[in-house]
């Protein structure tokens, strides 16, 4: 149990995907100009997140792994991903297509967002964790990253109000705000639980 | 050599059939006529037309036939436009009208 909540505040804050880990940069910057659209793509980054952790864990582990051929994995990694993103976004259509226009092209590129084949990666690899943990890695990674998300968005909706020298408007300043925000979350690390 | 095979073409074949389910029970039909529209329409997103696609306006129009005889989209010519009312089955006055009008 003391694990699972680690694995949580670890991936939420001390190791956060986006802020320390520099992986899904791309929605990062994207989609972060609204708040009401970085809550959608939070949604579906997280979404596919949790489902694709379950199901690598269980294709990786049960099939992979036996017949020694994880050589495999980031093509099948790929696939499942691929799949849960096409899913989404048939989801999406069907419910709310004026978020589907909202995110535009950045939600198919949801499958080559490497935050999530970065997060199936380190819950089969690099950290082996059990079925539950994927799935409590999953489900907390899409946390940390919708509220890094969120913290961007809040921002950057302020800074393009703000009376910026004109050379720095926009990109330029949503980049400079994000450094001194992973710098923020540099706070967390060294803190063990 | 064999499993490798069998894993990914077991592996796609579920996605690709479950998406197909999928997209049967959840998505939303497509009006056949949108495509058909997009068809005549040039497809270089100018913007003109205010929508910023031309798959957007091909939407408004079928939305709304009556957007059809403002004719926003400069780029395609009179009988691109007749085409477009027949499949809306709409009337296209056009010719007498607009000669009035300019």
């Amino acid at each position: 149990m003391t694990n699972l909540v680690s694995i949580v505040i670890g991936a939420i804050f001390i190791n956060n995907i986006v802020l320390t880990k520099f992986l899904g940069l791309c929605p990062f910057f994207g989609v972060s100009t609204k708040l009401k659209n970085a809550v959608s793509m939070g949604g579906a980054v997280t979404f596919v997140m949790i489902f694709s952790s379950a199901i690598t864990w269980l294709v990786y582990n049960e099939v992979l792994l036996p017949y020694g051929i994880e050589y495999l994995r980031i093509v099948v990694f790929i696939l499942i991903i691929a799949s849960f993103v096409q899913l989404s976004e048939i989801v999406i259509e069907g419910t709310a297509p004026a978020i589907q226009e909202a995110l535009g092209v950045y939600l198919p590129l949801i499958t080559t967002n490497c935050a999530i084949l970065g997060i199936v990666l380190i819950n089969n690899i690099s950290q082996g964790y059990s079925f539950v943990g994927s799935l409590v890695s999953g489900t907390s990674t899409g946390v940390g990253f919708t509220l890094a998300l969120l913290l961007m968005a809040g921002i950057r909706e302020r800074l393009a109000l703000a009376d910026s020298p004109e050379c720095l408007r926009g990109l330029p300043l949503a980049f400079i705000s994000a450094a001194l925000l992973a710098l923020a979350f540099e706070g967390f690390s060294g803190m063990s639980i | 050599m064999i499993m490798e095979v069998l894993v990914l073409g077991v592996l796609g074949f579920i996605a690709s059939v479950g998406l197909e389910v999928a997209s049967s029970v959840l998505g939303k039909e497509k009006d056949p006529r949108v495509e058909a529209v997009l068809d005549i329409l040039p497809g270089i997103d100018c913007g003109v037309c205010e929508n910023p696609s031309c798959a957007q306006h091909a939407e408004e129009i079928v939305n709304d036939p009556s957007v059809l005889y403002e004719k926003k989209c400069v780029v395609i010519s009179d009988e691109d436009y007749e085409e477009i009312a027949e499949i809306l089955g709409i009337d296209w006055p056009a010719e007498a009208e607009s000669d009035e009008e300019s």
